[in-house]
């Protein structure tokens, strides 16, 4: 009997034919019928899947960050396997390439520190965890929901924490899930755009941008406080194409950032003066008569009186001191602003993260209105748009069981992608709290307090403002409930985590916050372990809660995801993507059709005067200057400024811990001016304390002449296994503009203070 | 599960300091959890392609080894593709599978198979993964005596001392 | 001149995202620590910014390539058709010569198989009428894969600042440096 080798052994288990009948002979002898011992494998085979020769599947994926360029993916699946993924190559705006993210998805996917059963963990932060069953899972949250209801006789007592961890559309669903069980506490708002969203807003009656594959039209662009070198890749060949064509790109920024590296000119100006340097410009553009009068005229109000503020309290010189940029550089911009054909702002998230934000983009705005730039092809103030995200919410708007009882009296809206408008003669309503204060919050509510926190879509531990007093107020939760994929710092102090699909897992819809763009996400793989989605998990917990008390719940409970991806379209939303479908959308991404790739190019506004209003009467009833006008900066509280933006090498709190990306980048830092340094006595690479009156961080320091001698950088993220958090350094003040169009202020994460000593 | 705890702590022989009785049923289950389980990224992952396949993740060629050895055995893994089939229970079971076929009939097939998936597989990943749960401080003495009785029959199966570097380990 | 693949390395437009970095590692699935492209920050003495500028690198596929001179198992071998050197893993005895002897740090040691391992250029793909995964992925069009036969990009160079000078060994890939903004600071006081 000649040996059979192991080359042989491997060349029959390539092939389903020759391995089932491998052992034939013996198999047929019924030899499995009893298997004495094993209690997992089953006798019989299953379809594993057709084994592909060199070829792939594919499969159309969106990534669902919070991401201005939310990519159009092709995944490629082998025997039921993601291998790898690519850029959809339909998109002119993907083009066909992810970034160093969206290149890392499939070490996500298939990473061994994916969470992967629900669990539960027997006292907070003490890492002993037990395995729950899904339906163990939900009896113990469901029995807590249900003891909250009869303690307090509503559920205003369970609480939601959600934002923007993942963008698809049917993760709306877990605010249909609260929906689904009655009245509830939601921590509204955002601490991303709201400020600049209620400007733009006031200023136009609405927030939207020029598509921004028409930049190469613009003959003068202005980043001002956007990064988008770091956090929107794929807009970077509009902006060189702009310059090919002989466009002047100018960055305006605090930081020497990436983007400022690449532009004609970068332009320094002192954190939360953006608004000053503005109306310098402003000024001068009106004293030397190069504002476009006509466009003014007809499509605008409130512009005399602007003009008379103007000449009244803003010079050149008072912009050149407040911003520190010399006054003959502010006239030298303004005029060329002023008369290039077309001009255009984008402006960025991280320049109205102020006390002042919401003036600043208001400012912004205006230097771009009243030079004729708006709703010009290449023009335009340019911050976002939510034009194209006109779904259903079906997964979103479920209704409250028969008999709840909530919050008294109507409430405002609940966050940005509230779009159920405000609604009157209401009896009970959702008792809503601001997101960027929810330490303080969760501390101060009372009647009933918050006694339960279901946290989605959001890592509250690593990302909200002042851990020190989120760490307290956990202290008053009877019971935290997380889902997510990885052990982050917001799981290592729950109660119950639950696992949850990556979008390659599930079906869901995305569209962007900038471009215009629509792109399916079908499930490529099944997920993995126990991972359920969202909408699943609403089912499982509606399934439980009906069990023990019928009718608590009116969240179905069966759901498919592909389902109830399909009905969030409607026929306005196809129609505006030019598809009879949402099935055509398997074939690739679409593209809006849009008249003009400038919104407001008819010049009519959506404001009660139907015009651009300088003056804006809603934003005085607002609580803010109903007149565009400058607004103070928050004072220091301590020797230096501290900034903590996004890093390139994550989203928020996703991506950096996985190990492909700490080949890349493996730990934080914090960038000191050498001169700040110095008299501090701390060189390059040296361990510093970053404290204030919040907290400290321990870490490393490198020294740039990047950053403003004044100021201390840091980029925000969390990383694997480190205590890194700048959350210690970060209070929550909120910023002037945001509740109008969330339901909350904004928070001023730039108007932080610190000092740093070497540790 | 406290049934199987119980005959685990008075199977396992008391170790240096470490009185069996300690051993609660709750600590033995954190201990497992934290070791092998999650939520935590955990030290010691039981899936051959954590350690046989280059990136070290779930998913890879070595999973697909042991779905189609299952599949020449006629047996399948009830998961639908959710459990990476080179999970270590799912080839402990195949283990099983090839006792009872071995003890049929002989095959210089099925022989040649099982010399395979214990030569050219489970011994190349088991001691490395064993490797790793040495590593980690503090393991209750249950866990390292199933640990040991793992090695030790997969020495008397192949007469093979079992690989003693540690691999470039996950964390 | 015969055909020659490479890369060109547009440092003016590269915004050093890593996304060719990790779209080589999304291809390979090279293990933790196992890097075929690396992003490289230029040092403040050749762009005066603190990792503002950047050039990737992988293998430069030489001319005369110092990993194939070295290799006592004929583990590499340059391609006819196109000038990619490619090595071959199931040749691989481990002796890390090549590691040691490529001044540009093209070719890798990866402990868990003990062999080398460096960037070949995709050359399955190539072969499949594909581009590379890298130059695929970058957003800017910074990265691009050339060949030294037919390039004509007169402001090109074959060693700028900051990359090693092996005229000997010839290596393909080609160069546009970064340039500077004109900057406006506050006045110092």
């Amino acid at each position: 009997m000649s040996k059979i080798t192991k080359q042989e052994i491997e060349r029959i288990l390539e092939n389903p034919v020759s391995r089932r009948s491998f052992l034939g002979g013996l198999l047929a002898t019924g030899a499995l019928v009893v298997l004495p011992g094993c209690r997992l494998l089953r006798p019989g085979t299953v379809d594993m899947g057709q084994v592909w020769e060199g070829g792939y599947q594919t499969f159309r994926n969106a990534c669902s960050r919070n991401c201005y360029d939310t990519c159009s993916i092709v995944s490629y699946v082998k025997n039921g396997v993601l291998k790898f993924v690519e850029g959809a190559p339909e998109s002119s705006f993907t083009a066909g390439g992810l970034c160093v993210k969206g290149n890392s998805y499939v070490r996500r996917v298939y990473s061994p520190d994916r969470i992967k059963y629900p669990m539960e963990q027997q006292g907070r932060g003490t890492g002993k965890w037990k395995r729950l069953s899904w339906d163990e899972a939900m009896d113990k949250i469901a029995r807590k929901i249900l003891e909250i209801k009869a303690r307090d006789g509503s559920l205003l007592g369970l609480a939601l924490s959600k934002y923007s961890g993942s963008f698809g559309i049917t993760h709306y669903g877990v605010e249909g899930m609260m929906s689904s069980l009655g009245y509830t506490t939601r921590l509204v708002g955002t601490p991303c755009w709201p400020a600049g969203m209620d400007a733009q807003n006031f200023d136009m009656g609405n927030m939207l941008c020029n598509d921004p594959e028409d930049l190469p039209l613009a003959r003068y662009v202005i980043v001002w406080g956007a990064n988008p070198a770091w956090c929107s890749v794929h807009s970077m060949k509009f902006l060189y194409a702009a310059q090919e064509a002989g466009a002047k790109l100018v960055v305006v920024d605090p930081v020497f950032t990436q983007t400022a590296a690449k532009a004609d000119e970068y332009v320094q100006v002192r954190t939360g003066e953006d608004g000053a340097l503005a109306l310098g410009m402003c000024r001068h553009i009106l004293d030397r008569g190069l504002y476009d009068k006509e466009w003014v005229a007809a499509h605008s109000i409130g512009f005399d009186e602007f003009a008379a503020y103007l000449r009244e309290h803003v010079t050149i010189d008072w912009a050149a001191q407040k911003s520190g940029v010399p006054a003959s550089h502010i006239a030298a911009i303004a005029e060329e602003f002023a008369q290039a054909r077309p001009a255009t702002i984008w402006i960025g998230y991280g320049m109205q993260r102020h006390v002042n934000g919401g003036a600043s983009v208001r400012i912004l705005d205006a230097l771009v209105a009243m030079t004729g730039n708006i709703g010009k092809p290449g023009g335009g103030a340019r911050y976002a748009q939510m034009q194209t995200w006109g779904f259903n919410y079906h997964a979103k708007n479920q209704k409250q069981p028969e008999g709840s009882k909530g919050w008294i009296g109507a409430s405002g809206p609940k966050g940005e992608f509230d779009f159920s408008g405000v609604k009157e003669n209401v009896k009970y309503a959702d008792r809503t709290i601001n997101i960027n204060k929810t330490a303080q919050e969760i501390l101060d509510t009372k009647d009933p307090q918050v006694r339960m926190l279901w946290v989605a879509c959001k890592n509250i531990l690593s990302q909200d403002f002042d851990r020190p007093k989120m760490l307290k107020a956990f202290n008053k939760l009877e019971m935290v409930v997380v889902a997510d994929q990885f052990f982050n710092q917001t799981v290592e102090q729950a109660d119950i985590v639950l696992p949850v699909t990556t979008f390659f897992e599930e079906w869901n819809i995305n569209a962007s916050y900038w471009h215009y763009w629509l792109s399916l996400n079908e499930q490529a793989v099944k997920p993995l372990h126990e991972a359920k989605s969202d909408i699943e998990i609403a089912a499982a917990l509606s399934k439980r809660m009906n069990e023990l008390a019928p009718g608590s719940c009116t969240f179905p409970t069966t759901v498919d995801t592909k389902d109830w991806t399909a009905q969030e379209f409607n026929k306005k939303e196809l129609d505006l993507f030019g598809i009879s479908s949402w099935e055509e959308l398997r074939k690739g991404p679409v593209k809006a059709k849009l008249t003009s790739s400038a919104p407001w190019s008819d010049g009519v506004f959506a404001t009660p005067s139907k015009k651009y209003e300088f003056h804006s009467d809603l934003c005085a009833k607002n609580g803010h200057d109903a007149l565009v006008m400058y607004k103070e900066g928050r004072p220091a509280y301590d020797k230096l400024r501290l900034l903590t933006p996004h890093s390139k090498f994550a989203i928020n709190s996703q991506f950096q811990n996985l190990d492909w990306m700490a080949d890349f980048n493996s730990e934080p830092y914090v960038y000191i001016h050498p001169r700040t340094a110095a008299l501090r006595g701390i060189g390059h690479g040296d361990a510093v304390r970053v404290f204030n009156k919040v907290g400290e961080v321990r870490l490393a320091a490198q020294l740039t002449a990047d950053v403003p001698p004044d100021t201390l950088l840091m980029y925000e993220g969390w990383y694997k296994g480190l205590a890194f958090n700048c959350q210690n350094l970060v209070d929550d003040v909120s910023s002037d503009m945001g509740s109008f169009k969330t339901g909350a202020p904004g928070v001023a994460i730039h108007d932080q203070f610190a000092d740093v000593v070497r540790a | 599960m406290a049934a199987a705890c119980a005959t685990l702590t008075k199977a396992a022989p008391p170790a240096d300091g470490h009185p069996a009785s300690a051993d609660t049923a709750d600590e033995l289950e954190y201990a497992f959890n934290r070791l092998f389980v999650g939520p935590g990224a955990v030290p010691a992952p039981p899936y051959a392609s954590v350690y046989l396949d280059p990136d070290h993740g779930l998913m890879g060629e070595s999973t697909r080894i042991a779905a189609a050895v299952y599949d020449a055995l006629g047996v399948s893994s009830p998961s639908n593709g959710r459990l990476p089939d080179d999970h270590l229970a799912l080839e402990l079971d195949a283990a099983v599978v090839f006792h009872a076929l071995k003890a049929r009939e002989q095959s210089a097939e099925l022989a040649a198979l099982w010399d395979y998936f214990l030569r050219d597989h489970l011994m190349l990943w088991v001691p490395l993964f064993l490797a790793c749960i040495k590593q980690v401080p503090d393991v209750p003495p249950a866990i390292s005596h199933v640990a040991s009785l793992l090695s030790a029959w997969l020495s008397e199966e192949c007469g093979a001392k079992p690989v003693t570097h540690v691999p470039p380990c996950i964390n | 001149m015969k055909k020659q693949l490479g890369f060109y390395v547009d440092a003016k437009r590269c915004i050093g995202c890593f996304a060719c970095a990790m779209a080589c590692k999304n291809q390979y699935h090279q293990a933790s620590g196992v890097v075929w492209r690396q992003v490289y920050p230029l040092k403040e003495e050749v762009y005066p910014h603190h990792e503002r500028a950047f050039y990737s690198l992988s293998c430069n596929h030489c001319e005369h390539p110092a990993c194939m001179e070295v290799c006592p198992a004929a583990a590499y071998t340059k391609r006819e058709q196109d000038g990619v050197v490619v090595h071959h893993q199931e040749k691989c005895i481990g002796c890390a010569n090549c590691v040691r002897s490529c001044p540009y740090g093209a070719p890798r040691f990866n402990p868990g198989t003990e062999r080398a391992e460096k960037c070949n250029l995709c050359w399955q793909r190539l072969d499949a009428g594909l581009d590379p995964a890298c130059v695929k992925s970058c957003p800017t069009n910074a990265l691009r894969l050339i060949n030294l036969a037919t390039f004509n990009e007169p402001n090109a160079v074959q060693f700028p600042p900051g990359f090693p000078h092996m005229s000997r060994l010839n290596p393909s890939t080609r160069f546009r440096q970064a340039e500077l903004p004109k900057i406006i600071k506050p006045e110092d006081k």
